[in-house]
């Protein structure tokens, strides 16, 4: 202790000042990079209210008020499309943290076995598949001609083969599982890092009074990684408007009569894709609609707990 | 009693251990399932799988996608290139942004929360990919420059998030006060303290870099010309759909190319395979840091 | 200390590691950027009278569509440049890129960023766009001057095909530039069950062989549909805009909504016919691949093509499409030709470009000179091809220089070496085509569509919803048109309609 505070003393005038130095000079490569590929490239916003001309440039194109914006609320379907690209994007958020958290949990009690490893590993394999060779694979699943579903299982339990290509209804249902098998083995990993994070003896002092493990899940690991599941869950909250590109229109094979519970705004972006100035529109639309999702979703988490907050 | 009381809680564990193991074995089991099938059918003949669809037990077995997509050696320079870029991309990665994330994670940093804002607000409202480009080629040059294949996309934001939010939840503020009054400074308490206890963290984030480097075919796309730089991703998706533009059109002077006997539906499996392969031998490495023991008091020893 | 020192370094170090990138990079001077000293006035160049001084040397940055993967590439380029000092005084840098570039982000953020290049290639839609917004530079002026043995090759009337409102925004590839409407079909299936097609007209009068396909080869469809490749492709429409909103038909010379259309009713119709008698494949909707990737594993009997001279020789003898042998029945009785083939591919000039005398020049050498045309194409002789005649060669495989097939977008195919299995007398073939072929209506007429793009953009979308189930029979063609109509209606056709009338009418008077 002594030693400590005459190593304190010796350093106590330019202390702080060194504090603070240190901590710039640590984040100062950071902020160079995003300064350099985030912050600067955004005077291209003004993109989004001009009529862009190659011959003019980005500065020099004539200004088009909210033109570019006109073409979200054109479409007959604007509500059907934010509709499902809102549910889809809630459903995805809140039963991806729960499987996660469920896996992670699950894992993290076996962790440091063999087997654990192997269990991770094929979990995470999906996550290699591009979209496009899962719709192959989920093609060869639901086919009518050749699929696995319509010739060999539904046989099987003496059900009546289904179109589902043309069928909008069951959508919802076969995209969530897609979704969640490509990605809760992704997902969890955060979770998982961040139980086995948590201080081992607090579940040594919990096993001496007697708790059982689902005790110790609900008293410790969930406490534990409360912050880090609220931060993702802010965050995700942020994507609210981005629609998984590669899920929606891969996978679906683009299929026109499943639309009514398809279509997502990524989606029906895509067609504008070549216009500069729709483009920027269109990000600049999904962005504020995230960011305002952000700010409120963190604006509520500050006022339950303001420790699990982002900012 | 304390004997049959700890037998009992013995087997009651024993019992409940299986049932984790099986519940993992059938959930291991449905997620393999396509993977293998990708597998297999990249192993098929092609006109096989045209005959008769995807199939776990194939009439006929052929090596021609993976002959194809190793026909020109390209492949082998494309492997070099992925692996020295997102090698070096995530170590840089993980270094900047750890560097980042520390001080934002400590809650007698004033500035704290302005700066997670600046990292954060980063990602929205993007001025698009014009102003981007024009800083990559015009100012930063990086067309067909090695860095390109990693420099862009070197902070994210969200990552770094991440790890603030581990160092700040795994790493107690009175550890660090005890440091600082034993005299230690900031990089000392950095390097010695913060380091050792975010390992998981750390572990995670370098995982999520290099997968996302190793995945990345959009910086390639963007910023290189020069097939030499082209990283196993976009040289896979390049040589299938130059395939596939052959394959649809008919083209004026195409006389003396076949496109018809190039394995398509199965080379388009085995691109996976290849790219999949790789980063699976490299996995168990970062599980090795998801182990429990990292206490506080081993760091204190 | 020691770790504070060692940690400070290490923060420094990164920093300027990544500042020396930024500098470095910075100050390094851009590869295509030239000297300036004697850089003329732009103003001077680019609009009143172009004067080219030849005594000046001026590197042309060239990019094309091309095979990145040549390791010759440099080697040629030497040539290629060696050639052209002495011709022109000029020496090219040839970008080839990927078709993910070209077509994609990349060479629209090259455009939009402004960044300096000289020539560029570029397909048929994607010209009117970047013509219309101000990408290219008008070189009707130019080929006159600088280009006359090209313009000349490719004819007044074509070369008006691919004006947009008067002005002429690239030099087009001369090549065949019509077509046949067809039906290929695999003639040995036809000789093993005894079919006589010498009387087909129509498709209709293939259903009795397909019938016998059916029956007697389980494993293939009768008739191959799918990736563009449907009886509304091959109908007698003339689209306009390439993607076929909207357009005229054979009994209307006003522009009209075409899914409105009787001709488009009686496509549906027949699609639906065929997918109900089981001619075809019933996915064909989803899978876009999945016609020519059964024809060329011989799963199919028949399928619909386009054609044109040469094309059926060059099939069987490269065994292009699979196994067995084609023949064809070619439906239409003369070629047809629409704004389509008058913009298929195009060699452009940007309006970055510092000296665009020198670019035409050299436009007009790879048009005419068949010595850099065969060498851009096929490389150096006894290196990359051995010549077998005169104007005969064959290509050394795997010889590091090879264009895959991509001679076409070059420019003039018709001074091209021939390759084997191609007919000696190929151009002459394509040359009587092209003279006899009929042209459209509309022929050459591009409209532009940026001042009504909301609606036509929200068009497309109600078009991704309901044209593929149409064309290739998936349901029911008259409700599902009446429903695609409506929600047509929505999206706001009508304003498309009226705003291209209008554009046809103008650009109709000035024509007369």
């Amino acid at each position: 202790m002594t030693h400590g505070r005459q190593h304190g003393n010796r350093f106590f005038s330019p202390r702080k000042w060194v504090d603070k130095s240190a901590f710039y000079l640590m984040m100062f490569p950071g902020i160079l990079c995003l300064l350099l590929f985030e912050y600067a490239p955004k005077f291209g916003l003004i993109l989004a209210f001009k009529d862009f001309r190659y011959d003019k440039g980005i500065l020099g194109s004539d200004w088009c008020g909210l033109d570019n914006f006109k073409y979200f609320f054109r479409t007959p379907d604007a509500w059907v499309i934010t509709r499902n690209t809102v549910l889809y994007n809630t459903v995805f958020i809140f039963l991806g943290l729960v499987l996660a958290v469920s896996l992670a949990i699950a894992l993290n009690e076996m962790i440091g076995r063999f087997s654990v490893k192997i269990y991770q590993t094929v979990l995470l394999m999906p996550h290699f598949l591009s979209y496009v060779v899962v719709a192959y694979l989920v093609f060869a699943f639901l086919s009518s001609e050749s699929g696995i579903l319509n010739h060999v299982i539904l046989p099987a339990l003496g059900i009546d083969p289904v179109s589902w290509y043309t069928e909008a209804k069951y959508w919802p249902v076969i995209l969530v599982i897609v979704r969640m098998w490509k990605t809760i083995g992704y997902d969890s990993i955060v979770y998982l890092a961040a139980i086995v994070g948590i201080d081992p003896t607090y579940y040594e002092v919990a096993k001496i009074d007697g708790a059982n493990k689902w005790q110790q899940i609900v008293h410790i690991t969930l406490p534990g990684i409360r912050t880090m599941m609220s931060i993702m869950l802010i965050m995700a909250f942020g994507g609210i408007f981005n629609a998984d590109f590669g899920l929606f229109y891969q996978v679906t094979k683009n299929s026109g009569m499943i639309k009514s519970t398809t279509a997502v705004l990524s989606t029906y972006i895509y067609n504008v894709k070549g216009d500069v100035g729709f483009a920027t529109a269109a990000g600049f639309y999904v962005s504020v609609v995230g960011l305002v999702m952000v700010l409120v979703a963190n604006k509520i988490t500050k006022l339950i707990d303001e420790e699990n907050s982002l900012f | 009693m304390q004997e049959r009381f700890h037998g009992k809680n013995r087997r009651k564990r024993m019992i409940s251990r299986l049932f984790l193991h099986l519940f993992f074995i059938i959930l291991c089991l449905l997620f393999v399932y396509p993977v293998l099938l990708t597998i297999i059918v990249s192993f098929t003949d092609n006109t096989t799988v045209i005959y008769n669809g995807f199939s776990m037990f194939p009439e006929k077995w052929s090596l021609d996608s993976y002959r194809f997509a190793l026909k020109n050696h390209g492949i082998f320079n494309a492997y070099k290139v992925t692996i020295l870029s997102s090698v070096i991309g995530t170590v840089l990665a993980v270094l900047v942004m750890f560097l980042y994330a520390y001080p934002l994670s400590r809650k007698d940093f004033k500035h704290r929360k302005a700066f997670t804002f600046f990292a954060y607000f980063s990602t929205y409202l993007s001025g698009g990919l014009v102003p981007w480009y024009i800083m990559c080629t015009q100012i930063l040059h990086l067309r067909n420059n090695f860095l390109a294949l990693f420099l862009p996309h070197l902070v994210t934001p969200m990552y770094i998030i991440i790890l603030r939010t581990f160092i700040s939840s795994n790493v107690p503020i009175e550890m660090i006060e005890a440091a600082k009054i034993d005299g230690a400074n900031e990089y000392r308490i950095l390097w010695k303290l913060v380091l050792a206890l975010a390992k998981p963290g750390i572990a995670t984030i370098a995982l999520f870099k290099l997968l996302g480097f190793w995945n990345d075919y959009y910086l390639p796309m963007m910023l290189v010309t020069d097939s030499s730089l082209y990283n196993l991703q976009y040289y896979l998706q390049v040589m299938f759909e130059n395939v596939q533009i052959l394959a649809e059109d008919i083209l004026t002077g195409v006389a003396g190319i076949s496109v018809a006997d190039i394995p398509t539906e199965t080379t388009r499996m085995a691109m996976c395979v290849l790219t999949m392969g790789p980063i699976l031998v490299v996995y168990p490495f970062f599980q090795k840091y998801f182990v429990k023991g990292l206490t506080v008091g081993s760091i204190k020893g | 200390m020691k770790v504070k020192k060692r940690f400070r370094g290490l923060c420094l170090l990164l920093a300027m590691v990544l500042l020396a990138v930024t500098c470095a990079c910075g100050s390094k001077k851009p590869d295509n950027s030239d000297d300036g000293e004697d850089k003329e006035n732009p103003e001077n160049v680019s609009t009143s009278g172009y004067e080219d001084d030849e005594s000046e040397p001026y590197e042309i940055i060239w990019y094309y569509v091309g095979n990145t993967n040549n390791a010759d590439q440099e080697k040629v380029e030497e040539k290629i440049n060696e050639y052209l000092k002495e011709k022109i005084n000029a020496t090219i840098q040839m970008n080839p890129l990927e078709w993910t570039q070209i077509e994609g982000d990349m060479m629209d953020n090259i455009m939009a960023s402004g960044e300096k290049y000289d020539l560029r290639w570029i397909r048929g839609d994607a010209y009117q766009t970047a013509a219309t917004k101000g990408a290219l530079l008008d070189v009707d002026e130019l080929m006159k001057e600088y280009a006359p043995n090209t313009r000349a090759l490719l004819g007044e009337t074509f070369i008006e095909g691919a004006k947009i409102d008067g002005k002429l925004y690239g030099v087009q590839a001369n090549k065949d530039n019509a077509k046949w409407i067809a039906i290929y079909y695999r003639k040995d299936i036809a000789e093993k069950y005894d079919m006589d097609l010498s009387n087909v007209k129509s498709i209709e009068d293939m259903y009795p062989f397909f019938d016998i396909i059916l029956e007697k080869e389980p494993d293939m469809y009768p008739y191959g549909m799918g990736d563009g490749k449907n009886p509304w492709a091959s109908s007698e429409a003339d689209l306009i805009g390439g993607n076929g909103l909207v357009g005229l038909t054979p009994i209307s010379s006003e522009i009209v909504n075409l899914y409105e259309t009787d001709l488009f009713l009686e496509c549906a119709q027949k699609a639906r016919e065929l997918y109900e008698k089981g001619y075809v494949y019933s996915e064909a909707a989803l899978n876009d691949q999945s016609a020519v990737e059964f024809r060329n594993a011989g799963r199919v009997f028949a399928i619909p093509s386009t054609d044109r001279p040469g094309q059926l020789e060059e099939i069987n003898s490269a065994g292009s499409w699979g196994p067995g042998e084609w023949d064809k029945i070619i439906l239409s009785d003369t070629a047809i030709g629409d704004t389509s083939y008058a913009t298929p591919s195009f060699m452009a000039i940007p309006v970055v470009c510092e000296n665009p005398v020198r670019v035409m020049k050299f436009l007009e050498l790879l048009n005419t000179d068949e010595y850099l045309k065969n060498l851009v194409d096929f490389g150096i002789e006894g290196e990359h091809y051995t010549k077998i005649s005169d104007n005969r060669i064959e290509l050394i495989p795997d010889s590091g220089y090879d264009l895959q097939g991509k001679q076409y977008i070059m420019g003039n195919i018709m001074i091209d070496y021939l390759q084997p299995g191609e007919s000696d007398t190929k151009y002459e073939e394509i040359t009587e085509f092209n003279r006899t072929a009929e042209y459209t209506e509309s022929f050459g007429f591009l409209p532009d569509f940026s001042s009504v793009k909301i609606q036509y953009s929200a068009c497309q979308n109600v078009k991704d919803e309901f044209f593929n189930n149409i064309v290739f029979g998936a349901v029911e063609p008259e409700e599902a048109i009446k429903q695609f109509n409506d929600k047509l209606k929505q999206a706001g056709i009508d304003e498309v309609v009226e705003e291209v009338q209008n554009q046809y009418d103008a650009w109709k008077a000035t024509r007369e």
